[in-house]
């Protein structure tokens, strides 16, 4: 065997590339967890409306600032309920490579299902919007065809029922009112039986309204409200949307207007849950760090539906105030702690 | 016998001799980064006061930290900063719970940062004082300030360098409302920890003196103190209003227990008192005290405005007030909870409450 210098030469600088070899890759573990940056995942958040106004992704971003350990970046993509904006915006999100959707709301979660089905790259998507956002399409049957999970508020009738009863027990007769575009709609009849269901039970006898051009009118007539009580405003429906007229006309031949939306100052009783919307963002966020961080896909995670305590909201002067009082006292029969928010003006 | 050609030799050196500079550099570059990050862990200050440097500190001074409502201030405080704020902000809480007041911002002064958010009243004008006697103008943030004191600071001792949110006095308002859920209020005690908020007690006790109550307001120092005064009164009163100084939630449990034991209506400023047995609370509720700070500290640390250039944005008579009732303690402490319903009527646009549909009957508990 003959050993030239070079060959000498050649074993060495073997020698030496190993070391540095061994050297980097210790030093690289080393760095890995404190100095390297980190890689930025992309968020697209779907929604009809601005992220400042909504108290769900608030405390999204709150929850995911707080207790992630990866950077990230939102892109704020609004449609305004329009649905052509909607598709527009997923499939820029699916274009730019992002790397979730947070689809918010009914339109943003159908539009997201229907648009990423067909397309080969689709990226996590998490929705988060009532039960009617996903009931038409079986979330097992979106599960199976993407990365999909969803956050969805629990509607629970039967126990909203119960309570309207007890704030009002000589109620006979409800009228429910739907748009008749969506009488078809599958998450429309789930949510009609689960009235239905809970009216029949505390004996409480029921009519529909369907209204046709709720745009113009609702079509609320004398003969309609003939022996009605109370006008329950539905929630799978686009009805919520025009509340405000809803009650306004109902009032009109006074009868007062039930609904869960606790926001519209016309709308007699609410009753819906407390801090529902902070309880979805936070399951959302603990949902985005479980794909980002752990990941985990999004098909794997189970559709989480949150039920809180359910809170009344009483805005008595849509109402004549006898009514108020019988109300305000089952309501005291109800609760130990009750608040009034008082008018703004000073003495 | 091994025959390799030199030329087979020398590019197979070549090869290897380009690897290892390769493997060099990158080593090199690697042990550089990691004597940086050894630099930082040793040396944060000198990073954090470098210009180029992306990172502020923050101090956080209030005088409780078991107090719900300042909890919620200052973590909407922080939020809004790291939401909206584009540096990356750290920071150091400063509670004055059982100490010395003068101690804590005298120890906050002695370290460097770049901004001071400061809860309350006091601490405030402390604040102030102590920046004024060591000569640190950092720029100060204050929220819940009474504007009339403000102003009157100001003009005693102008600075520069303070800015924040302040509120309003809104007694006659509120007595109104205490007057209307108990019509039988005769003599109220009026108890209040902090000289700062003496005069306003005082406006409060006039205000009940012309509805024909009788007052006794009280200097106390310390929460035993309060309690043993409020034993002390309580053949005298019918009612003890707390003002919006800061005590510890057993203290505010504790005035509840005796006036549930003596009868008296306990009136409190902070919602959150009816958890612990008091009456009646009125207060404004979600009032943007720390999201206002922390715009007016991003504008002063990242927009390089002067805090005086920043006006202090007053949020009296902006907010309505919430009335919260514990039914419970209101038969203890003597007044009939069917008075909501005509606060109610009278006074309110909204009745909330949480129920359930398996709640049980509190009515006649």
């Amino acid at each position: 065997m003959i050993l030239t210098a070079p060959l000498l030469i050649c074993i060495v600088l073997l020698a030496i590339l190993c070391g540095t070899l061994l050297y980097s890759v210790r030093l690289r573990n080393e760095l890995k967890e404190n100095v390297l940056p980190k890689k930025v995942f992309k968020i697209a958040i779907v929604t009809s409306l601005p992220l400042k106004n909504l108290g769900a992704i608030s405390s999204f971003i709150s929850y995911i600032k707080k207790y992630a350990a990866f950077n990230f970046e939102i892109i704020e993509c609004i449609h305004a309920m329009d649905r052509q904006k909607a598709v527009d915006w997923i499939n820029f999100a699916a274009d730019s490579a992002v790397h979730l959707i947070v689809a918010v709301g009914r339109l943003s979660v159908d539009t997201a299902y229907t648009t990423l089905k067909t397309r080969e790259h689709k990226p996590q998507v998490i929705g988060m919007a009532n039960p009617a956002g996903f009931n038409d399409t079986p979330l097992e049957l979106i599960q199976s065809t993407m990365p999909f999970t969803a956050v969805s508020m629990g509607l629970n009738w039967p126990e909203k029922l119960a309570i309207l009863k007890k704030l009002m027990p000589n109620i006979k007769k409800v009228l429910i009112v739907f748009r008749s575009v969506d009488e078809i709609s599958h998450s429309n009849l789930r949510e009609k039986n689960a009235i239905i269901a809970g009216l029949r039970k505390l004996h409480i006898s029921w009519e529909m309204l369907h209204i046709a051009n709720i745009e113009k009118e609702c079509g609320f007539t004398k003969e309609i409200m003939h022996d009605v009580d109370v006008v329950l405003l539905s929630y799978s429906s686009e009805v919520m949307r025009f509340a405000g007229r809803i009650c306004q006309e109902a009032q009109a031949l006074g009868r007062p207007v039930c609904s869960i939306n606790t926001v519209l100052p016309e709308i007699f009783l609410s009753i819906n849950m407390t801090a529902i919307n902070t309880h979805m963002g936070r399951q959302a966020a603990q949902y985005t760090i479980n794909i980002l961080e752990d990941n985990i896909d999004a098909s794997k995670l189970p559709l989480k539906e949150i039920n809180n305590a359910q809170q009344v909201i009483l805005h008595h002067k849509n109402t004549d105030s006898i009514r108020a009082t019988t109300i305000i006292g089952n309501l005291l029969a109800q609760s130990n702690h009750l608040s009034l928010k008082l008018e703004l003006e000073r003495v | 016998m091994i025959l390799i050609s030199d030329a087979a030799l020398f590019y197979t050196n070549l090869c290897l001799l380009t690897l290892v500079i390769i493997g060099i550099c990158y080593a090199s570059r690697l042990f550089y980064l990691k004597k940086q990050k050894q630099a930082q862990i040793a040396f944060p200050r000198k990073a954090m006061h470098n210009n180029h440097s992306r990172c502020r500190e923050i101090a956080i001074l209030a005088k409780n930290s078991k107090d719900l409502e300042v909890l919620n201030l200052v973590n909407n405080f922080v939020d809004t900063m790291r939401e909206h704020g584009s540096y990356a902000y750290h920071f150091t809480h400063y509670w004055a719970d059982a100490r010395d007041p003068q101690r804590v911002v005298t120890e906050l002064f002695q370290k460097q940062f770049h901004g001071i958010y400061v809860v309350g009243q006091n601490l405030t004008f402390l604040a102030k004082q102590v920046s004024l006697a060591q000569d640190k103008k950092i720029p100060i943030i204050f929220s819940n300030l009474l504007h009339a004191s403000w102003e009157e600071e100001q003009e005693k001792l102008p600075v520069t360098h303070l800015t924040g949110v302040s509120t309003g006095n809104d007694w006659r308002y509120r007595i109104k409302i205490f007057l209307a859920l108990k019509p039988s209020m005769r003599a109220v005690l009026l108890p209040t920890f902090s000289s700062g908020h003496l005069p306003s007690v005082q406006k409060a006790a006039t205000i009940l003196q012309n509805y024909g109550v009788t007052t006794y307001v009280m200097r106390v120092h310390t929460e035993d103190e309060l309690l043993n005064t409020l034993q002390d009164y309580a053949d005298k009163i019918d009612s003890v209003i707390r003002v919006r100084d800061l005590i510890s939630v057993e203290t505010s449990a504790a005035i509840a227990r005796t006036c549930s034991e003596y009868g008296i209506t306990f009136f409190s400023s902070f919602v959150h008192d009816v958890q612990y047995g008091a009456a009646i609370a009125m207060s404004t509720v979600n009032q943007p005290f720390g999201q206002l700070a922390a715009e007016k500290m991003i504008a002063v640390l990242e927009e390089h405005k002067s805090p005086i250039d920043i006006p202090v944005t007053n949020i009296s008579g902006q907010y309505p007030y919430e009335v919260h009732c514990n039914q419970l303690a209101m038969k203890a402490q003597g007044i009939d909870p069917s008075r909501i319903i005509v606060v109610g009527l009278q006074h309110a646009v909204e009745v909330a409450a949480v129920v359930s549909s398996d709640s049980p009957n509190h009515h006649g508990a």
